[in-house]
């Protein structure tokens, strides 16, 4: 089957803000012509490493986000590093840039010289806050980042005194800033002229906060951190439930239909375990919200006899919201995400052989969003693409 | 100017955050949405009647939650339980580029909208169906929130105390990238119809979108065989270190400090006056740090703790150390310099809401106009202009669809404040 973006041709100058946009063009078929400074990309050096090994062809951080990609080792401060780059660039549809502010035209890679090779070349700088502005300069991290964004302080314990706010783990604000880097270069290309996109990962972050800027704009109110659950401008009754297994439930009983909350009635009822919830008077949703506390603690009690698993699907038949809290590897034999094939093998040429990998989330119906190749060794494509260049 | 999504426009069943916040990014790449809803279920958008609301009274008209979502888009109030209705919508689809929705699976088969009936009326239609788990595999039925497809996917398990249960996302982190992901979705069918004149269908789960948002922790277990738990605000894998929140002066103060290269550490060292910790050999490389982490954490404590976040995090980035205070929404709309150097709050007068805040985009694009430019649309308030300038519609026939309660557009300004 085709490839949703194999008619594209994206260069990326590697670095932790371009990989995951990269990603999403190479999986989706898209060229990606990943360039390396000599020494090879940061991030070959991060772990997690594969079994242990610990060199540049061996991050699993940069096998993840790699994959589909070609690299080539070009020293862009001149010579023929900086003529193939050209060259590249003319052929190219978009340049993902992560390099700080001022840092390519230092090399003499003004934001013009770079649209002189290429006037239709959408041009995308991700930087950590902008091009311009009083913290321009500055430095960001992904724990930087979800600290100055707002998500850090939504999240954390609430049945702790004193305990800090906690970041989401995974690469959050990588993604959050390369998403939309990629949704402004693909709207970009919409256009048919080039562009040049100032993308800032502060923005990015502080932008996806859901509810806490319309409660502080409307009530004056700023929400603080709950244990498991939503950050609120008041209290609210727990989410979470430690099941039977000592896995975690996440029970949210929000906008729970009539028809839901009779479900899980009589289900706890079938267990000798409904309590009073049997009470009619639990329909009139007033009484429902006095009496969250209540509801949650006679939830959690039937939560903990029995496992996880039989919560989230007893659950759901019931048209309940719950899942199961699962850890990342859960993930590997479930039944789902096999059935829709989110796992698939790649090849990782020798020693390693076959390897499974995470595919993509992308389904579509008429061609393929999904990694077909492992992501390359160091300068691996560097001789065909100079030598290319070169024949110009 | 134009936006770059000027010309392309979406027939939008989309609901809540992770539907409807997906045709709001495009509303601010310059698309045009037609927002197609009811005031009574399927059709209805319940987050309309969601808080917070203007003057704590409830309303169709006065969600400030739905108004951040809904941006920059018009709302065309069809009865789509009805079979007039149902062939309004398909007149429509000629006249657009894009059809969204995030029912549960089913609902538009039953209209007779699902991407098989609508190909055959516009070929080359681009139309993304979102749901919690997808429209196939055997959690297809299952529903979804944000907190759902975060617990799910592992996203709850990893944030957290070492030891503690998950803390997880304090909001619905997988509505905003959901919505995210299915802007992403959509545009990759607008461009490969760019290049190969063909329409394309996507089946997005929120869910799989969370599990595909683990990074690096994915290969971890499936290579490694590895067991993923959360280190607290420690870097998972190490990659950096020191890297934590560190209690600041007054209350419930943090400041976040990341530190990867030899001269960052330095840096820190210099401004936190620790030049014995400098001059330790073993904690030049990350490795060192790493077996002394616990000890590099009190050091920083100790120097934070008596001092004011914000000054603190400007004496560690001006000596080029990562560092960010841990903000508050208030802090970013008053304290946050680079925020509103760059206008991430954008203000809007709403004839029923008032002049408020809304989130604009994190992208300028040179030659373009992109970003939030109109508030969001009552129910219905569209419904003539779009029947009329798309469908050219006269007066009596609009009338007479509204006297059979087949569209609605009755909200005026007055019914709209008291709705």
């Amino acid at each position: 089957m085709n490839r949703t973006l194999e008619h594209l041709t994206v260069v990326e100058l590697a670095g932790p803000r371009t990989e995951w946009a990269g990603k999403l063009f190479a999986q989706a078929g898209a060229r990606v012509v990943l360039v390396e400074p000599p020494g090879g990309a940061e991030t070959r050096g991060y772990a997690p490493w594969f079994r242990g090994r610990e060199d540049a062809e061996s991050s699993l951080h940069f096998w993840h986000y790699n994959t589909d990609k070609e690299s080539a080792v070009l020293d862009l401060a001149g010579g023929e590093g900086r003529a193939t780059f050209l060259a590249l660039l003319g052929e190219a549809d978009v340049l993902l840039d992560g390099s700080a502010p001022g840092e390519l035209a230092e090399v003499g890679l003004t934001r013009e010289a770079v649209a002189r090779a290429n006037e239709r070349l959408v041009h995308v700088a991700l930087t950590p806050f902008g091009q311009e502005g009083p913290m321009a300069g500055w430095k960001g991290s992904d724990l930087v980042h979800q600290a100055l964004g707002g998500q850090m302080m939504m999240n954390g314990y609430d049945d702790m005194p004193a305990s800090p706010p906690v970041n989401g783990q995974g690469n959050q604000a990588g993604h959050m800033a390369g998403s939309w880097a990629f949704i402004a270069a693909l709207a970009a290309l919409q256009a048919g002229k080039g562009a040049f996109v100032d993308l800032s990962v502060h923005d990015a972050c502080a932008g996806m906060t859901e509810n806490a800027l319309p409660q502080y704009d409307y009530t004056g109110k700023v929400v603080t951190r709950r244990t498991g659950r939503h950050a609120s401008i008041a209290p609210t009754p727990p989410w979470q439930h430690r099941a039977k297994d000592g896995r975690y439930i996440n029970a949210q009983l929000v906008n729970v239909s009539p028809r839901a909350w009779e479900g899980l009635v009589s289900w706890l009822d079938e267990h000798g375990m409904a309590e009073d919830l049997t009470d009619p008077k639990y329909f009139v949703p007033e009484i429902f919200r006095e009496e969250a506390v209540h509801i949650s603690e006679v939830i959690g009690r039937f939560v903990a006899t029995k496992t996880a698993d039989e919560i989230f699907h007893g659950a759901q038949a019931r048209a309940l919201i719950f899942s199961a809290i699962l850890n990342p590897e859960d993930l590997l034999d479930d039944p789902h995400l096999a059935a829709r094939d989110f796992w698939i093998e790649l090849d990782q040429g020798e020693p390693e052989g076959m390897l499974r990998y995470a595919g993509s989330a992308f389904v579509a119906q008429n061609s393929e969003v999904r990694p077909r190749r492992r992501a390359p060794r160091l300068d691996e494509h560097g001789p065909a693409i100079r030598g290319e260049a070169a024949e110009g | 100017m134009p936006g770059p999504l000027d010309g392309i426009r979406v027939l939008d069943f989309t609901r809540h955050l992770a539907g409807a916040g997906s045709t709001r990014i495009l509303a601010t790449l310059g698309a045009e949405i037609l927002r197609i809803e009811w005031p009574h279920p399927p059709a209805l958008d319940f987050l309309r009647l969601s808080g917070p609301h203007a003057d704590g009274r409830p309303g169709m008209n006065r969600g400030g939650f739905f108004a951040q979502i809904n941006v920059g888009k018009r709302s065309v109030a069809i009865d789509m339980s009805t079979d007039a209705g149902k062939d309004l919508a398909r007149e429509l689809i000629p006249h657009c580029d894009v059809i969204a929705e995030s029912f549960s699976p089913g609902v538009m088969e039953r209209w007779g909208l699902d991407y098989e009936a609508v190909r055959a009326i516009r070929p080359d239609i681009i139309y993304l169906s979102a749901s919690g788990f997808g429209q196939t595999g055997p959690y297809a039925g299952y529903r979804s929130v944000g907190p759902t497809a975060q617990a799910y996917s592992g996203l709850t398990a990893t944030s957290g105390l070492p030891d503690r249960e998950p803390a997880g996302w304090g909001f619905s982190y997988m509505d905003h990238m959901g919505a995210v992901m299915n802007a992403a979705a959509i545009l990759m069918g607008l461009e490969r119809r760019r290049a190969t004149g063909e329409g394309e269908f996507f089946d997005a789960g929120q869910s799989q979108h969370g599990c595909a948002l683990l990074g690096p922790m994915l290969l971890d277990v499936s290579l490694n065989g590895s067991q993923v738990r959360p280190r607290g605000n420690h870097d998972l894998y190490g990659n950096f270190c020191p890297n934590n929140a560190y209690r600041c002066r007054g209350e419930d103060s943090w400041l976040a400090i990341s530190v990867r290269e030899p001269g960052e550490w330095t840096a820190l060292c210099d401004v936190i006056e620790a030049d014995d910790l400098a001059r330790r050999e073993e904690l030049a490389t990350l490795a060192g740090r790493l077996a002394h982490e616990r000890e590099i954490d009190a050091r920083i404590s100790a120097w934070t703790l008596p001092r004011e976040a914000r000054e603190a995090m400007v004496a560690l980035q001006e000596a080029g150390v990562p560092a960010g205070v841990a903000q508050t929404v208030e802090e970013k709309v008053h304290h946050d310099p680079q925020l509103a150097f760059r206008r991430l709050y954008t203000t809007l007068d709403d004839p029923v809401l008032g002049e408020r805040r809304y989130e604009d985009v994190p992208v300028q694009m040179e030659g373009f106009e992109v970003g939030v430019t109109s508030p969001s649309p009552w129910l219905g308030a569209d419904t003539r202009d779009v029947l009329r300038e798309l469908l050219g519609y006269s007066e009596e026939r609009l009338e007479q669809l509204k006297a059979d309660a087949i569209i609605d557009d009755a909200i005026t300004l007055e019914e709209a404040r008291g709705a």
